[in-house]
């Protein structure tokens, strides 16, 4: 009777009901929100970070999310050494160019991003790759929803003297901007990458890129959002790379109001 | 016994059945069809001595697969007795030899009600070997036993009953001959109660039937090929059967797509009621079943801060599938089926962070191997 009776109520409930057979520990922070958190949902709030100890839950608990697509494949790993703690983030593309779709593995922080604020992370790129110049390990969309979206600003890897080299690409005026002062990023060795952003919708909003504590690239006067809401993306995305297969390892991700 | 003494016997229960044929002639759940000389039992009193011998209930309860044939021969002074029986598409052909054609008639009506209490006694069908003792199949006939004498097919008959576990054996078969044949001596009587012997022959249409172990094998539910072992009870009656099986399955862990290191573990236990009509090939039987499953499953989701309170659920699904029984003897049959099954419900199995784990598909393909116990 009672296995009958639960059918029946399944019946009842639709054709294809969600179980849902995990959950994210409710402390899921190592992942800090600020105080505010819950004052908007919608909005990015500060501090915030994630070590990976929790997963992927501190994303998803910010409203945040991962995802893999095209070959790509994202996994909570504890080797190499992660930068803090006991785990990080293994981001995996397999950048052929005879594919159509970029191979891409990110984790997301999306809402209304905040007027000021850094954000950061901890980066260890075990191998070294020639890029074709759009390795993205940072990425901002702008938009009403993810729906209705249009690209803002990359942070992006690009193969110089047979060196791997940060560049910014602002995608509002189409202009890409070198980082001069600073070394090739290391290979082999953790390395922070951190993108100071005062928001503008006119052009007087500023941008300051920092490796490993150093400015990197510093541009004033610019029209950095059109939009209020936004998303800030995190991880591996590669049109192509030689050899094609590539993981970056990611830890200690932060979104702060202070360097 | 000698086949002398044998011969004797069986002469002896012949010309008893047919010394005082019946005044009136019975229905026999079988067709028979039968050709002697003028001077012999005809066919109405080969009817009758069956029925005689089977009794009134069995006739009215228990139609029969069996059809025979019968014709004697006048071969100088002898007679000669060709029976030719079939059960769906087995076929044996018996020859027998006599002095006497009234012998070989009651031969003819014994060898039949073996037959015939063989097939009801039994869940299993019959096999070439009860029809003929011999090497015979589908669609083949043999005719080996030229020369047989009226002894020696009445100890074959009572070697059948003995075959036929749960029919009486040759001298209860005998005994029912015989006393068929004195109550036959009051028709009246024999028509409105029958024998306690032919009661005893008469048994319950539906027997119990269980089926342990099975393995079964299908996609479609998790996500992964499942496994399992199970057992099954039910009733069969005649050609039909209907079966309540549950079955435990191995359980799974999987890990779902791009994100490496989560997924879920899965346990699922599922019971299923099937009905099917079995068409029989000899010693094979083919059955299509319909069937009706109910699955539960429990979900357990897994990865790097993750945690569960391992949720189960369940959902019915139905579909059709084909068995195919082979039996060893009459009492089991290894049994090989193939099913398809439409779920009425297709849950989703959700993990927070990383979505969706997995979908119970819409159409799930099972195969089942086992071995089915007719009591």
């Amino acid at each position: 009777m009672v296995p009958a009776t639960l059918a029946i109520a399944w019946l009842a409930l639709g054709c294809e009901p969600t179980v849902l057979i995990g959950t994210c520990a409710e402390a899921a922070s190592g992942g800090t929100a600020g105080a505010s958190a819950a004052a908007n949902a919608d909005a990015v709030t500060m501090p915030w970070s994630t070590s990976f100890e929790q997963g992927l839950c501190d994303y998803h608990s910010a409203q945040g999310y991962c995802y893999a697509r095209h070959a790509a494949s994202l996994s909570i790993v504890s080797s190499p050494t992660p930068h803090t703690g006991k785990y990080m983030a293994a981001f995996t593309v397999n950048a052929d160019d005879s594919t159509a779709d970029r191979s891409q593995t990110r984790c997301v922080r999306q809402g209304v991003m905040p007027q000021t604020a850094y954000y950061g992370a901890w980066y260890f790129i075990p191998e070294l790759h020639t890029s074709d110049g759009n390795w993205n390990l940072f990425h901002f969309l702008g938009g009403v929803s993810e729906v209705d979206s249009h690209p803002l600003w990359d942070v992006s890897l690009v193969t110089v003297d047979g060196k791997l080299e940060l560049y910014v690409l602002n995608f509002l005026n189409r202009t890409r901007s070198a980082v001069s002062g600073v070394p090739p990023v290391p290979i082999g060795s953790w390395f922070h990458v951190e993108l100071k952003l005062v928001r503008s919708a006119q052009a007087n909003g500023e941008l300051t890129l920092y490796q490993d504590g150093e400015v990197a690239l510093h541009l004033t006067k610019v029209m950095t959002d059109d939009t209020d809401w936004g998303q800030w993306y995190v991880g591996n995305y590669a049109k192509t790379l030689t050899p094609a297969l590539s993981t970056v390892y990611v830890d200690d991700v932060t979104i702060r109001e202070e360097q | 016994m000698s086949h002398c003494t044998a011969a004797g016997t069986a002469a002896g229960i012949a010309w008893l059945l047919f010394s005082a044929p019946s005044a009136a002639q019975s229905a026999v759940p079988m067709q028979l069809a039968w050709q002697a000389p003028a001077n012999c039992p005809q066919e109405t009193q080969v009817k009758q001595k069956l029925h005689d011998l089977l009794g009134a209930s069995a006739v009215r309860e228990a139609p029969s697969r069996l059809r025979a044939e019968g014709q004697i021969e006048p071969i100088g002074e002898r007679f000669r007795l060709t029976l030719n029986i079939h059960y769906d598409l087995v076929n044996a052909t018996r020859v027998v030899q006599a002095s006497s054609c009234e012998d070989l008639s009651g031969v003819a009506a014994v060898t039949l009600a073996l037959l015939f209490r063989a097939e009801q006694n039994s869940g299993a069908p019959l096999t070439a070997r009860d029809l003929g003792g011999a090497a015979t199949g589908a669609g083949a006939s043999a005719d080996n036993r030229s020369g047989s004498d009226a002894g020696n097919e009445a100890t074959r008959a009572g070697n059948e009953a003995t075959r036929a576990q749960h029919a009486e054996n040759a001298s209860a078969a005998a005994k029912t001959a015989s006393e068929s044949e004195s109550e036959s001596e009051k028709p009246a009587d024999d028509e409105q109660e029958p024998s306690s012997e032919a009661s005893a022959g008469n048994p319950s249409r539906f027997r119990f039937a269980f089926r342990a172990p099975e393995f079964r094998t299908d996609i479609g539910v998790l996500p992964e090929p499942s496994y399992g072992i199970g057992l099954a009870a039910g009733l069969r009656q005649e050609a039909w059967r209907v079966l309540l099986s549950g079955t435990l399955w191995l359980a799974q862990e999987y890990e779902s797509g791009p994100f490496v290191g989560y997924g879920a573990h899965f346990g699922r236990v599922s019971g299923e009621l099937s009905g099917c009509h079995g068409f029989r090939f000899g010693g094979f039987e083919l059955a299509p079943c319909l069937l009706l499953a109910l699955d539960a499953v429990s979900a357990r989701g897994t990865g790097v801060g993750i945690t569960s309170t391992n949720p189960r659920t369940a959902f019915l699904s139905a579909g059709a599938g084909i068995q195919g029984l082979w039996s060893v003897n009459r009492s089991l049959a290894v049994i090989l089926g193939v099913n398809a099954r439409v779920a009425t419900s297709r849950p989703r199995f959700v993990s927070e962070s990383v979505g969706e784990i997995s979908q119970v598909g819409p159409v799930a393909l099972g195969v089942v191997l086992g071995c089915e116990w007719v009591l």
